[in-house]
């Protein structure tokens, strides 16, 4: 009997070292995603930029959507628009609504192929940088040009080697 | 839609210019994130920091000739220049009207951190620690660059001039003719707004309130947020439409926004008495 309660404990025990384990994994990766948004670009390529975070918080949605949800998503965003100094909220607003969409189609878009799944994100980061937009417009003014659209064609392209390298971490570090 | 009431509060604070119910919230969460602007500007810094360690003795030689010489003249110019302050600051005490005392000035660094490329503005390492403020006046050492809208412990967000967000009040050195500067978005221009109509851009008419090339744009102290007389930027080019009785006045700011090294954080100073 004594015995069966010890296992218990150990079991117990295991599965919270693994959830903050696979925690702290995930938030290094949206940390590196922050870095990455951040991170000072020659003037050339600032504009190809992709949304790192957005495509980290995609990621996260698609492969553990019972623990990456609207409510993280949410924090996330308004993390970002502190530090990237965007109206409050903005993309909180975002996040939140590429996290419901995502969550929405997981299921179908863990099977579909690399290039149609980066096509569908290109899409859905198409939708998100036009939220993104309307609300800057409606707040005020922004120096538009179509370059504003770039970050969505270099993050399609980017997103299937992304998603190779982080399946092979998540896969790696056991991330549940 | 929590995020959407927030966008709305904090959309009425950039309208109104004002200090918002967030701003405590934000500088709170701000300096939560202030550790991942240090590890994005780390690169930066280290190789800022490598080639400056291998600068050959040359270079350092005849850059500091350069130096002297610059320091020279310029301590020429202020000799010049004091004396004028004080010949001002005693005809002003005649004319029993405000003279202004001198400003507190503090040299800023820009953080290594890129900010989304459609908003100018730039994230500088000094804070509310430092006695920064909302609305605080930032220069360089040529001209007006921009203005604190975000103030966090460490840290600040600078808006720049350039932004089409921002809106200076300027006047026209020559002959002291109002307008607003608006940013235009790119780094070497700035629209002026509000000019008289029709705008008088002919030398010979018998009217002083005309705005001519190479005019030199200063800043007019209006809004209370700039302080007086500091310059701006020269007129670029005049594009008259013909048919509309505006004109598009374009300024070339004298602030280099292309290559940030330092900024000064400027404390304007009190009037002595408000007239």
């Amino acid at each position: 009997m004594s015995i069966k309660i010890t296992t218990n404990i150990k079991k117990e025990e295991i599965v919270i070292q693994s959830i903050l384990k696979s925690n702290f994994i995930i938030m290094m990766t949206f940390v590196l995603g922050f870095v990455l948004s951040a991170i000072p670009l020659p003037d050339t390529i600032v504009d190809w930029r992709p949304c790192w975070l957005a495509m980290f918080l995609i990621y996260w949605c698609m492969a553990l959507p019972e623990r990456i949800g609207i409510s993280s998503a949410w924090l996330l965003g308004i993390l970002f628009d502190v530090q990237q100094s965007f109206i409050f909220g903005q993309h909180a607003l975002g996040f939140t609504f590429l996290a419901y969409i995502i969550i929405k189609n997981h299921r179908r878009l863990r099977v579909y192929p690399l290039l149609q799944q980066a096509i569908v994100v290109c899409v859905y980061l198409l939708i998100y940088k036009a939220i993104m937009l309307l609300v800057t417009l409606l707040s005020g003014a922004i120096a538009y040009t179509w370059y504003y659209w770039l970050p969505t064609l270099t993050s399609m392209l980017i997103w299937p080697w992304l998603f190779i390298v982080m399946r092979d971490l998540r896969r790696k570090y056991g991330v549940v | 839609m929590v995020s959407i009431i927030l966008i709305i509060i904090d959309s009425r604070v950039v309208v109104d210019n004002r200090e918002g119910a967030l701003k405590n919230f934000r500088s709170t969460l701000g300096t939560l994130v202030y550790p991942i602007e240090v590890i994005a500007s780390l690169p930066y810094e280290i190789t800022d920091w490598v080639s400056n360690l291998i600068v050959p003795k040359q270079t350092l030689s005849v850059e500091n000739q350069r130096l002297k010489k610059e320091l020279l003249l310029l301590k020429a110019r202020l000799q010049q220049y004091e004396i004028i302050e004080t010949e001002n600051h005693r005809l002003r005490d005649l004319l029993e009207s405000s003279f202004r005392l001198k400003n507190k000035v503090l040299v800023a660094e820009p953080v290594a951190i890129q900010l989304d490329s459609f908003h100018k503005k730039i994230v500088i390492n000094k804070g509310e620690s430092d006695e920064g403020y909302q609305g605080q006046p930032i220069l360089d050492s040529s001209g007006i660059m921009g203005q604190i809208i975000q103030i966090n412990p460490f840290s600040s967000t600078v808006l720049l001039i350039t932004d089409p967000n921002h809106a200076l009040p300027v006047q026209i050195n020559r002959n002291g003719l109002r307008a607003i500067a608006v940013g235009s978005g790119e780094d070497d221009a700035l629209v002026l707004e509000h000019l008289p109509k029709p705008l008088i851009t002919d030398s010979h008419l018998p009217n002083n309130a005309h705005v001519l090339v190479g005019d030199l744009i200063v800043t007019s102290g209006l809004g209370r947020r700039f302080p007086r007389d500091y310059p701006v930027g020269e007129v670029q080019e005049i594009l008259q439409n013909p048919g509309e009785l505006s004109a598009r006045v374009v300024v070339k700011p004298f602030a280099q926004f292309s290559k940030i090294r330092e900024v000064l954080m400027v404390w304007p100073n009190e009037y002595k008495n408000n007239y």
